[in-house]
């Protein structure tokens, strides 16, 4: 029986690419950047990327190629806006200042998150957040997030548990007050020390 | 063994495994602070899991749908559009997309797969149906657990495997004062008292023991289940003592259920299928438990006993024939105001399927898939899906309210190969393989489809159901089905994640 040659894959057209998974990297953008501006940036970024690389993708990790994309993404930008403000003050100022936020625009949306848990989300540090998203958001296997971000599973592993250590501590900190003060989220800025 | 640390996370994200997740589990039943860390994480997973999905704004999509205008791709070689694709926003199964994969199916050159069903994966697919079912029988979910489970010195099974014993707590979703109808036979105070057993679950937490005893065939077979509850949580289940040693254990979740669907609508077949008795009332478990007979005639084909305190079925007998062939009562049992879930499964999912709609059944018959709405009379088609672990499966399921049946068709041509331990039988001048047991399997091929019916009835109802169904010599020719290729090649638009 003369069976059909394996269709060749044509990749979908970009208005589907765009109907299908933009709501999903912006969501996913959103729980990462606290925020609906940088998460609207950083959702076009993604596609910018997307569109340009397009060509070399091959069927069947779509939807973890967008996820690679969005989380590498997410990290560059929070690590460079890290990087900029340390630049700016003196040497032992993040000796001085253990709460520096990595949380870019904390102020800005502050009003508009309608939970403590989104607060205390877009508080954790950068590493920890996104495993955390990647986890509890997004479903992923501890598997599947150590590839997405290209580190050991016991590294994921330690920033899923310290990060949902700092969680709660943040909700049992917001519990009492609603206007809490804020100094900055990030108890641990640095957010390299506790990897394994 | 120190505290878990580190390990409460991974515990609760179903990323222990093996000994590491047996020695944690184990180190849970004594340490208090443990079991507060992993209750305290759990609570803030869930309420993670449970944040709002926030949706783009409308100026997004049209600057990303604008981006080809200002981009380059890297490469200048680049194919747009492909005119058979067809897009389709988010959503669940419709009769628009399911028409759409006819569609895109298109008519192609037909081939014959060969087809192995996979009985097993098939039985956890049923054993997770029937979980979701109010009423469901606690015999099937031992027997369950011991079938697809693993001896006490194998491995633990992997979160896949226990995912797919996963089965669920009641998904009530009974309105307060929602009542079936009752039919002329029937007796209210008897529908009233199986209404209360189908909601106490959801309000009362208890242990104990539970014995089952399966005398379908000449070889009784007993299992003992060590079973908790608590509601929200779900309920865990022990198998701790049966024939051939092995033991299980597995943990139903209530959110896993709610997808499914059901609305009461089991106790309402029940009702519709028997004439159902209110016949006095005995001791089990050392509590008085209010009996009602269900029979259709005169024949008796169940006795379900209900505890007058807290409407928990507390023993549940099934006859055929007007012989006792499967019961499952409680030896003992407790009810408590709280409790806490030992065994913790991995979170959140069931293996997917893909609701159908059971209006499209003409279409998918058309297809050479067989959906009848009744089956043997009494049974009714409850729902409809195409398992998302194979492209090709449509699964139908079916209940009378006291048993269930699932039936998966794939199109193709029977491969016998995969079907040891199956009897080859002959009923009526019906062939099939066929496995008796709880559930019982049956296997055959109908032109050019291949159908496994995976039931907990008891045998003369099983054996009427498979008689019910399609059996006619296969096709030389096979009609390739055009509604699975169309789903092929819709692809991921069906994935209920999309």
């Amino acid at each position: 029986m003369d069976r059909p040659p394996e269709q060749e894959w044509a990749p979908p057209s970009w208005d589907e690419i765009v109907r299908q998974h933009s709501g999903r990297v912006f969501r996913l953008a959103y729980r990462l950047t606290g925020n609906r501006h940088d998460a609207e940036d950083l959702t076009q970024e993604v596609f910018v990327r997307v569109f340009r690389s397009l060509q070399s993708y091959r069927p069947g990790t779509f939807e973890g190629w967008l996820h690679r994309i969005t989380t590498n993404l997410f990290l560059d930008q929070a690590r460079r806006k890290q990087r900029i403000r340390f630049d700016a003050l003196p040497d032992d100022a993040a000796d001085r200042l253990p709460g520096l936020l990595p949380t870019p625009d904390v102020g800005y949306d502050e009003q508009r998150f309608d939970s403590d848990v989104e607060l205390a989300l877009a508080d954790l540090p950068p590493d920890f957040r996104v495993a955390v998203v990647l986890c509890d958001i997004e479903g992923l296997s501890y598997e599947e997030i150590a590839e997405t971000l290209n580190v050991k599973i016991g590294t994921v592993r330690s920033r899923i548990h310290r990060g949902r250590s700092l969680l709660r501590k943040a909700l049992a900190h917001r519990a009492p007050t609603l206007h809490r003060q804020r100094v900055g989220g990030a108890v641990d800025a640095s957010n390299h020390g506790g990897d394994t | 063994m120190s505290h878990l640390h580190h390990k409460v996370s991974a515990l609760v994200d179903g990323e222990l495994t093996g000994s590491a997740r047996a020695r944690a589990i184990n180190h849970l039943r004594g340490c208090g602070a443990c079991r507060h860390e992993v209750e305290q994480t759990l609570i803030l997973k869930r309420r993670v899991c449970g944040l709002g999905a926030v949706e783009p704004s409308g100026d997004m999509f049209v600057r990303l749908g604008a981006l080809p205008h200002h981009e380059r791709p890297a490469s200048p070689r680049r194919r747009f559009a492909n005119a058979r694709r067809v897009g389709v926003g988010v959503g669940s199964m419709s009769v628009a997309v399911l028409t759409l994969a006819y569609i895109v199916g298109g008519a192609e050159p037909p081939q014959v797969a060969s087809v192995a069903p996979p009985v097993d994966d098939f039985a956890a697919e049923f054993a997770a149906e029937t979980g979701a079912a109010p009423l469901s029988d606690p015999a099937v979910e031992a027997m369950n657990a011991t079938a697809v489970a693993y001896p006490v010195s194998a491995e633990m099974p992997t979160p896949a495997q226990v995912q797919s014993v996963v089965s669920s707590p009641p998904a009530v979703h009974l309105q307060v004062g929602w009542a079936p109808e009752t039919g002329p036979g029937d007796d209210r105070a008897a529908v009233d008292a199986l209404g209360r057993a189908m909601v106490a679950p959801e309000r009362v937490a208890y242990h104990g023991d539970r014995v089952v005893i399966d005398m379908a065939s000449d070889e009784a077979s007993m299992v003992r289940v060590s079973v908790q509850h608590v509601p929200g949580q779900g309920t865990s289940f022990d198998v701790t003592d049966s024939p051939d040693d092995a033991t299980a254990t597995f943990v139903a979740q209530g959110e896993a259920a709610s997808a499914r669907g059901f609305a009461g609508g089991q106790l309402q077949l029940l009702v519709d299928a028997y004439e159902l008795t209110a016949s006095g009332s005995t001791v089990v478990a050392g509590r008085a438990a209010t009996v009602i007979s269900a029979r259709r005639g005169q024949e008796l084909v169940a006795r379900f006993f209900v505890d007058n305190a807290t409407g928990l079925m507390v023993r549940r007998e099934v006859y055929d024939g007007g012989r006792l062939v499967r019961s499952s009562a409680f030896e003992s049992l407790r009810t408590s105001d709280e409790g806490f879930l030992s065994h913790l499964p991995p979170e959140l999912t069931t293996p997917a399927a893909t609701a159908v709609s059971t209006r499209l059944t003409p279409i998918l018959n058309d297809d050479g898939y067989a959906c009848p709405s009744t089956l043997s009379d009494t049974f009714q088609l409850t729902s409809l899906d195409r398992l998302d672990s194979s492209s090709d499966v449509i699964h139908a399921a079916y209940s009378d309210g006291l048993s269930s049946a699932s039936l998966f068709e794939q199109r193709g041509q029977l491969r016998t190969g995969g079907l040891q331990g199956f009897p080859r039988v002959d009923i009526d001048g019906t062939k099939l393989a066929l496995r008796e047991g709880l559930p019982t399997v049956a296997v055959w091929e109908s032109e050019g489809t291949v159908y496994t019916l995976v039931t907990d009835a008891p045998m003369s109802t099983s054996a009427a159901l498979v008689a019910a169904l399609p059996h006619r010599p296969p096709v030389a020719a096979d009609t390739s089905s055009r509604l699975v290729r169309g789903f092929e090649t819709l692809g991921s638009l069906l994935s209920p994640a999309a």
